[in-house]
């Protein structure tokens, strides 16, 4: 009697385990079934707008700007002339925008480019740096006579946009010369 | 964590972005295939010429550091001054000339005559005048 006695609150106990544990599977199954898959957006939108702060940023939108040298001769300052030295006559290349009409907006669409002296006429850019190279000591062809600081004057004429101007002193310069000077006076 | 990453990158690019207050806003003339190369860190003046939106082909005013000159003899002494200024502080001061494309030549012609005549002005200096250009598409 004793020992059923003793056995019967322990199946009772049993009994009211195995159900604790049923209906802790029911509320588990319960629960499952209402839980749906949701992503944490707060954090992600953080994230998100910080990536895309960051690329723009980062982002260069502006083009780089590079520089050509343009060696002003110190032409006001009292130099010493050298009596040896030969005296050179500095190339002449006249530029001179196509369409010089004063009320335009925009850069005219071409311009000519001329040399003074018996050269043959360039056309474009190219034909310039062409023939100047030609005619550059050490320069393609090898029968140049000119030196490298051999002077080269610019002469833009009225009207000519600086697009024109930077675009012939270019040219010029990668012929391989170094004394370059942009002056529209005469003389 | 990522986020107070993310944050400190962003302060950092922005504080270390030197904003560049001597550039006004211009358009550089565009050469393609330019024998140019990209400027130094040396110690450099930018000169600025803009050109008058009203009147193409007009250079308005010249811009150094913010600060506007005429294109006009009294304008050109002015500026002449100013470089000069610096020249004598830096004597290898490199003087960038920005103008505009679409600014005519006989306005830039004055302001080349102006920084010559600074240059010739500081004993012992000589302008390093370098022309600004886009660095062509490729």
């Amino acid at each position: 009697m004793a020992s059923s006695d003793q056995n019967q609150p322990r199946s009772q106990a049993v009994c009211c385990e195995t159900r604790r544990t049923q209906r802790r599977d029911e509320r588990k199954l319960k629960r499952r079934s209402s839980w749906r898959p949701t992503l944490n957006l707060t954090s992600m939108i953080d994230v998100v707008f910080l990536l895309l702060v960051y690329f723009m940023v980062a982002t260069e939108f502006k083009r780089t700007e590079v520089i050509e040298r343009l060696d002003l001769p110190n032409r006001l300052g009292a130099g010493v002339a050298d009596p040896f030295e030969v005296p050179d006559h500095p190339v002449v290349i006249t530029v001179s925008s196509q369409d010089t009409d004063a009320g335009r907006s925009t850069v005219a669409a071409g311009f000519t480019i001329g040399i003074q002296g018996p050269f043959p006429q360039p056309t474009t850019t190219t034909s310039l740096t062409e023939l100047l190279e030609a005619r550059r000591m050490g320069g393609t062809g090898g029968r140049g006579l000119w030196p490298e600081d051999h002077p080269i004057v610019l002469q833009p004429a009225p009207g000519t946009d600086w697009e024109h101007v930077v675009r012939t002193f270019d040219a010029t310069a990668r012929a391989g010369y170094n004394n370059i000077s942009l002056n529209s006076n005469e003389g | 964590m990522i986020d107070v990453v993310f944050l400190l990158i962003v302060f950092f690019i922005l504080v270390s972005q030197v904003v560049n207050r001597e550039a006004e806003p211009l358009d550089l003339p565009e050469v393609p295939d330019a024998a140019a190369k990209i400027a130094g860190e040396e110690s450099r003046l930018v000169v600025n010429v803009l050109s008058d939106a009203e009147q193409p082909g007009v250079g308005l005013r010249a811009v150094v550091q913010g600060q506007p000159f005429a294109i006009d003899p009294e304008g050109c002494q002015a500026l002449a001054k100013r470089v000069a200024v610096d020249l004598e502080s830096r004597p290898d001061l490199a003087i960038h000339l920005r103008a505009d494309r679409e600014v005519h030549f006989e306005w830039i012609q004055p302001i080349m005559d102006t920084l010559r005549a600074a240059s010739a002005h500081v004993e012992g200096a000589e302008a390093k005048v370098h022309l600004v250009l886009l660095e062509p598409a490729s």
